[in-house]
């Protein structure tokens, strides 16, 4: 059994001929760690969690879930993976307007034609909060809600991973701080590892580590660092960038 | 999955209403040419004049040519008789004990409105008739006649037949009297001079032991496949030839009826089923990324068409057997179909439509599977899901390239002539509309360029928005502007082909028609003494007799060998009263084993004057023709010009249809015989062609049925698109605007798109057009009523505009901020 979570190694990512998203980045998240991986617009960090989820494949290199090598797999089994050990939330539209509460956080074992553990459910929905409104739509809920219920789906699988596309993006410093709070809480008290890209300081400073790209590699980490700090590193990394040569980079 | 399909189906509900009503039509409709089909398969008319002969051998009313692929069945318009000798063989198949021989030949009596048949007194038992009164003819100048025709033993009346008008004595009243068709019986030798073809009969009448069909089995195995043997509920069609005749065109018709539907079924389902896709692609990518496989996905939109195809079998099956019913009552009406033949309702046609919906659900949705396995997960992530892909250049290079090949089919049908010209207009109009619909972004484009100064000028804020809009969503409205062109071409083309040929025609007849007075009779026809006694009335200058039929033309087609009827006049020559409009050779030499062509069938049949042409008379005799005279006026007058007698030997009646008169006075020819309608040149017109107006029926028909499809698509793609503009008006609105400027800008928007419409649609039509009446009138002028082209401009630009406006109008009864948020 695999210490880390996910291992991504000498991971490459070009679209078309010029445009080098990803320039050889290895990195291991271990278990029951809250990563959070920040950059500039345009520095690769949403390639690098498509990649690393199994949502696209890298062009070199490869990518470990657990121990399962993802890099060389089709459509089909990479689905299977992402059903069977990843969580995502979304910035917006993470959930189906037709369904419920329920039918959304159900959605991967109706997809996995599996049957649900009742009483992990109970108890997610009670952990995210949504003891009462398990029969609304998203419609009738507020956006700090609706994303609670994305994180429930995410985490009613038992996930190998979570993974969070500036989960908080779209909502208020409050409610933002809410939804942060709730992640944290669910790694500290059931140990579920979290990958999270955001390009917001004050969302970074919940995770244990935050990692920083530019231009498609990693150039700088820190651990339990405080938003200042890592709003610090993120200027400096701007400046990097600016003085730097100027590479084509796109997310 | 599915329920996860339904469960999401709000929001799309247009979509789905749309795809389901295209469906339950496209079912309806499927279903009612099976029942078409099946009423021809199973046709049966109970028997009448043979009820009382168990079997009946008759001649085959069809010529089939027997090709590689298939069997092409052409039905024969005049009966055709078979060899008399046939008697001994038959009489000699075990079981048989009588073989009774049947002439039938129409006849014309004075006084009666229905269809009278001359037969043999010989043959009455074939009914079986019976004397009610008198007795039978013994001489040629008596006969016995059903008790329908209400005639008094004694009485002496006038009988038109193929040697003249004779005066008859009734000897005997026969009965029973029968429904379809009356008898005027005569002596055995009499009948068979009417009937003038010696060593020939119409039919024969078998008697026999036990059940009619073994009897019937071993004649046919005796007698092989040049007769049609008949029993049971079938002997009625050996009663009329034109039952054959209703019968084919009943199962051919609903065959490439079914054909047509299913193709713009599957067009038009494709596009709804596709949109429903697009609308939902964020959601597709959602399920995507946590967890559905592209499998799942596809079997969700799969099987999501296949339930609504279910649905839409439940309604759609009862209507199409209404429809069925309606439209077989219609046949009928229109003296398609023989009175008498019954629709046939039962579960097989109906089981088998299900079957090609489902089919139709399943083909259609094809596509839309497709493209939802092809969206990516991560297409859920991000803000926003801008117009996706570019215009393809590839689109717009197969866009150009039918639009050369269109430009180069209209061109050659100008070089060409004939046949070939009139056969390429569908062609051109399919690669016309085709290249219109794959460059319709860059048209939009090109009409928002071209018209946005003016508009910009007119209206500041809501046509400034509109031409602004035009130029950016082009992919949007493009796919608006598609099926409206689609429209627009297909109905102008269909229903100005129609003008052209009607024109044409009525044009032709006029100018072709240089006599003073035109007899018709309203029996089967006028005999020989009629003609005769004109040529003896005074001031007469010129007498010509006509008779209408119709030919088979043994052609070859682009290397295939092909059965083509054409209609025929047989006529007397010299020819007074008539002009042909003779290019070549002489009308003056059109006697024995001779022909004249008009130019459309010389360029069928690659033939000039002198050239020899192979075709089948009316009643399939083959006959070799050498060709005297090539003509002008086909269309007025008929394709073929047979020589008169050639033509009255082989038609059923032996009669003149029509005698054209020049000089003379009307009063006196009236008085020439009883039944005889004289009209003048004004009165004339063009023969009533039933079969061109059948067809002609029958295209409109089909072309309302492809426009109820392409007003479907035409509605839920516009509704879609508008419906799709929420945030965008919701914007414009808050930023200042009031409804009525986005109101007003919507309308722009929809006058831009019916305008390019009306004008892509007018340019397709064009040199279709043109094609088509040079091919068949030689000139490249077609015949466009204004009132029509007008109607066609108005639907259209009445469809863009209700179907752009109303959604719009709904979408701005909301209010603008809460619509912004989505």
């Amino acid at each position: 059994m695999a210490t880390h979570a996910v291992r991504l190694n000498a991971v490459t990512k070009t679209y078309g001929k010029h445009v080098h998203a990803l320039r050889g980045v290895t990195v291991e998240l271990p278990r029951g760690g809250f990563t959070a991986v920040m950059g500039p617009s345009g520095s690769g960090k949403s390639t690098f969690l498509h990649c690393a989820a199994g949502l696209d494949t890298p062009t070199s290199g490869t990518v470990h879930i657990g121990d399962t090598e993802l890099s060389r797999m089709n459509e089909t089994q990479l689905t299977e993976l992402r059903r069977e050990k990843a969580g995502f939330v979304f910035q917006a539209f993470n959930l189906i307007p037709s369904l419920t509460v329920t039918e959304n956080v159900l959605l991967p074992f109706r997809l996995a034609r599996r049957r649900p553990e009742h009483a992990w459910l109970a108890e997610v929905i009670e952990r995210v909060g949504l003891g009462g409104r398990t029969e609304h739509r998203p419609s009738q809920l507020s956006g700090g809600q609706q994303q609670r219920v994305a994180i429930a789906r995410a985490l009613v699988t038992r996930p190998e991973v979570v993974f969070a596309d500036e989960p908080t993006g779209a909502l208020d410093t409050q409610t933002a701080a809410e939804v942060l709070g709730l992640l944290r809480q669910v790694v500290n008290s059931t140990g579920q590892t979290v990958v999270m890209v955001t390009h917001d300081p004050v969302a970074a400073s919940y995770a244990d580590r935050v990692l920083f790209l530019a231009e498609g590699v990693l150039v700088d980490e820190v651990y339990a660092a405080n938003a200042q700090t890592i709003a610090h590193r993120m200027t400096m990394l701007g400046r990097a960038r600016l003085a730097g040569t100027v590479g084509a980079a796109a997310c | 999955m599915l329920r996860l399909a339904f469960a999401t189906s709000r929001g799309r509900l247009l979509s789905l209403a749309s795809s389901f009503v295209a469906l339950l039509f496209a079912v309806a409709l499927i279903a009612s040419c099976g029942l078409l089909m099946e009423s021809g398969l199973r046709a049966h008319l109970p028997a009448e004049r043979y009820g009382a002969a168990p079997v009946v051998v008759a001649g085959v009313q069809e010529v089939t040519l027997r090709s590689k692929e298939a069997e092409l069945g052409q039905s024969l318009p005049e009966p055709v008789a078979i060899p008399a000798t046939l008697a001994k063989k038959i009489a000699q198949v075990p079981g048989v004990t009588e073989v009774v021989p049947e002439v039938g030949f129409p006849v014309g009596l004075t006084g009666a409105d229905r269809r009278v048949v001359g037969r043999s007194w010989q043959s009455a038992r074939l009914t079986p008739y019976t004397l009610t009164k008198g007795r039978a003819p013994a001489t040629a100048g008596e006969i016995v006649v059903d008790v329908t025709l209400g005639r008094k033993v004694g009485q002496k009346v006038r009988v038109a037949g193929r040697d003249g008008l004779r005066d008859y004595t009734v000897t005997g009243i026969a009965g029973p009297g029968l429904a379809r068709q009356a008898s005027v019986f005569f002596t055995e030798q009499r009948a068979a001079e009417l009937f003038a073809r010696p060593g020939k009969v119409s039919a024969f009448g078998v008697f026999g032991e036990g059940e009619g069909e073994g009897l019937a089995e071993r004649v046919e195995q005796a007698l092989g496949d040049k007769v049609t043997v008949y029993a049971g509920d079938q002997r009625g069609l050996a009663e009329d030839t034109s039952a054959q005749g209703g019968r084919q065109m009943l199962i051919m018709l609903s065959a490439s009826l079914v054909g047509v539907i299913v193709m713009v079924a599957v067009l038009v389902i494709a596009g709804t089923f596709g949109l429903s896709v697009r609308q939902r692609d964020r959601e597709i990518a959602l399920l995507r990324a946590v967890g559905a496989t592209p499998r799942q996905v596809r079997a969700m939109i799969g099987r999501e068409a296949l339930v609504i195809g279910i649905a839409a079998l439940v309604p759609g099956l009862p209507l199409g057997v209404a429809l069925g019913t309606w439209l077989f009552g219609q046949f009928v009406a229109r003296g398609m179909v023989p009175e008498g033949f019954a629709a046939a309702v039962s579960p097989l046609p109906l089981l088998a439509a299900a079957g090609i919906g489902l089919l139709t659900a399943w083909l259609a949705a094809l596509g839309a599977v497709r493209r939802a396995a092809r969206i990516k997960p991560t297409e859920a992530l991000g803000e926003a899901m801008a117009e996706r892909r570019e215009l393809g250049r590839g689109r717009m290079i197969s866009g150009l390239v039918f639009l050369v090949l269109g430009a180069a089919a209209s061109a050659a049908s100008m070089a060409a002539a004939g046949e070939t010209a009139a056969m390429s207009a569908s062609a051109i109009v399919l690669l016309l509309i085709t290249a219109a619909i794959l460059l319709s972004p860059w048209l939009v484009r090109l009409a928002a360029l071209l018209a946005s100064g003016v508009i910009g000028r007119t209206s500041p804020v809501s046509g400034y928005l509109a031409t602004a809009n035009t130029r950016t969503a082009a992919k949007r409205l493009a796919s608006v502007a598609g099926p409206l062109i689609l429209m627009f071409a297909f109905t102008a083309t269909t229903l100005f082909a129609q003008s052209t040929i009607g024109d044409a025609t009525t044009r032709q007849a006029l100018e072709g028609n240089r006599a003073d007075y035109i007899l018709q009779s309203t029996g089967p026809g006028l005999p020989p003494d009629v003609a005769q006694a004109a040529r003896g009335l005074s001031g007469v200058t010129g007498v010509t007799q006509t008779i209408g039929t119709e030919v088979i033309a043994d052609t070859v087609e682009l290397g295939d060998p092909t059965l083509k009827p054409m209609g025929a006049l047989g006529l007397t020559v010299p020819a007074h009263g008539i002009d042909l409009g003779v290019t070549s050779g002489s009308l003056e030499r059109l006697r024995g084993d001779t022909v004249a062509l008009s130019t459309l069938a010389a360029s069928s049949f690659d033939a000039e004057v002198g050239g020899k042409v192979r075709l089948l008379l009316g009643d399939g005799t083959p006959v070799t023709l050498t060709v005297v005279a090539v003509y002008e006026r086909g269309l007025g007058f008929g394709d073929v010009a047979l020589p008169y007698t050639l033509a009255r030997d082989h038609s059923a009646a032996g009669m003149a249809g029509r005698v054209y008169v020049t000089g003379g006075e009307k009063e006196r020819l009236a008085a020439l015989a009883p039944g005889l309608t004289v009209l003048d040149r004004a009165e004339a017109g063009a023969a009533v062609n039933a079969a061109q107006e059948f067809s002609d029926w029958v295209n409109l028909l089909v072309m309302g049925l492809i426009i109820v499809f392409i007003v479907i698509s035409v509605v839920n793609t516009l509704v879609t698109a508008t419906g799709g503009r929420v945030r965008e008006f919701a914007l414009l609105r808050l930023v200042g605007g009031t409804r009525r400027q986005v109101r007003g800008m919507v309308r722009w928007e929809a006058l831009l798109v019916g305008g390019l419409a009306v004008i892509a649609g007018t340019l397709i039509t064009a040199p279709t057009l043109m094609a088509l009446s040079y091919g068949l009138t030689g000139s490249p002028l077609p015949h466009v009523p204004s009132l029509t082209y007008a109607a066609i401009v108005v639907a259209t630009m009445g469809l863009a505009y209700a179907a752009t406006l109303t959604p719009a109008w709904k979408v701005l009864l909301g209010r603008p901020a809460e619509q912004i948020r989505g």
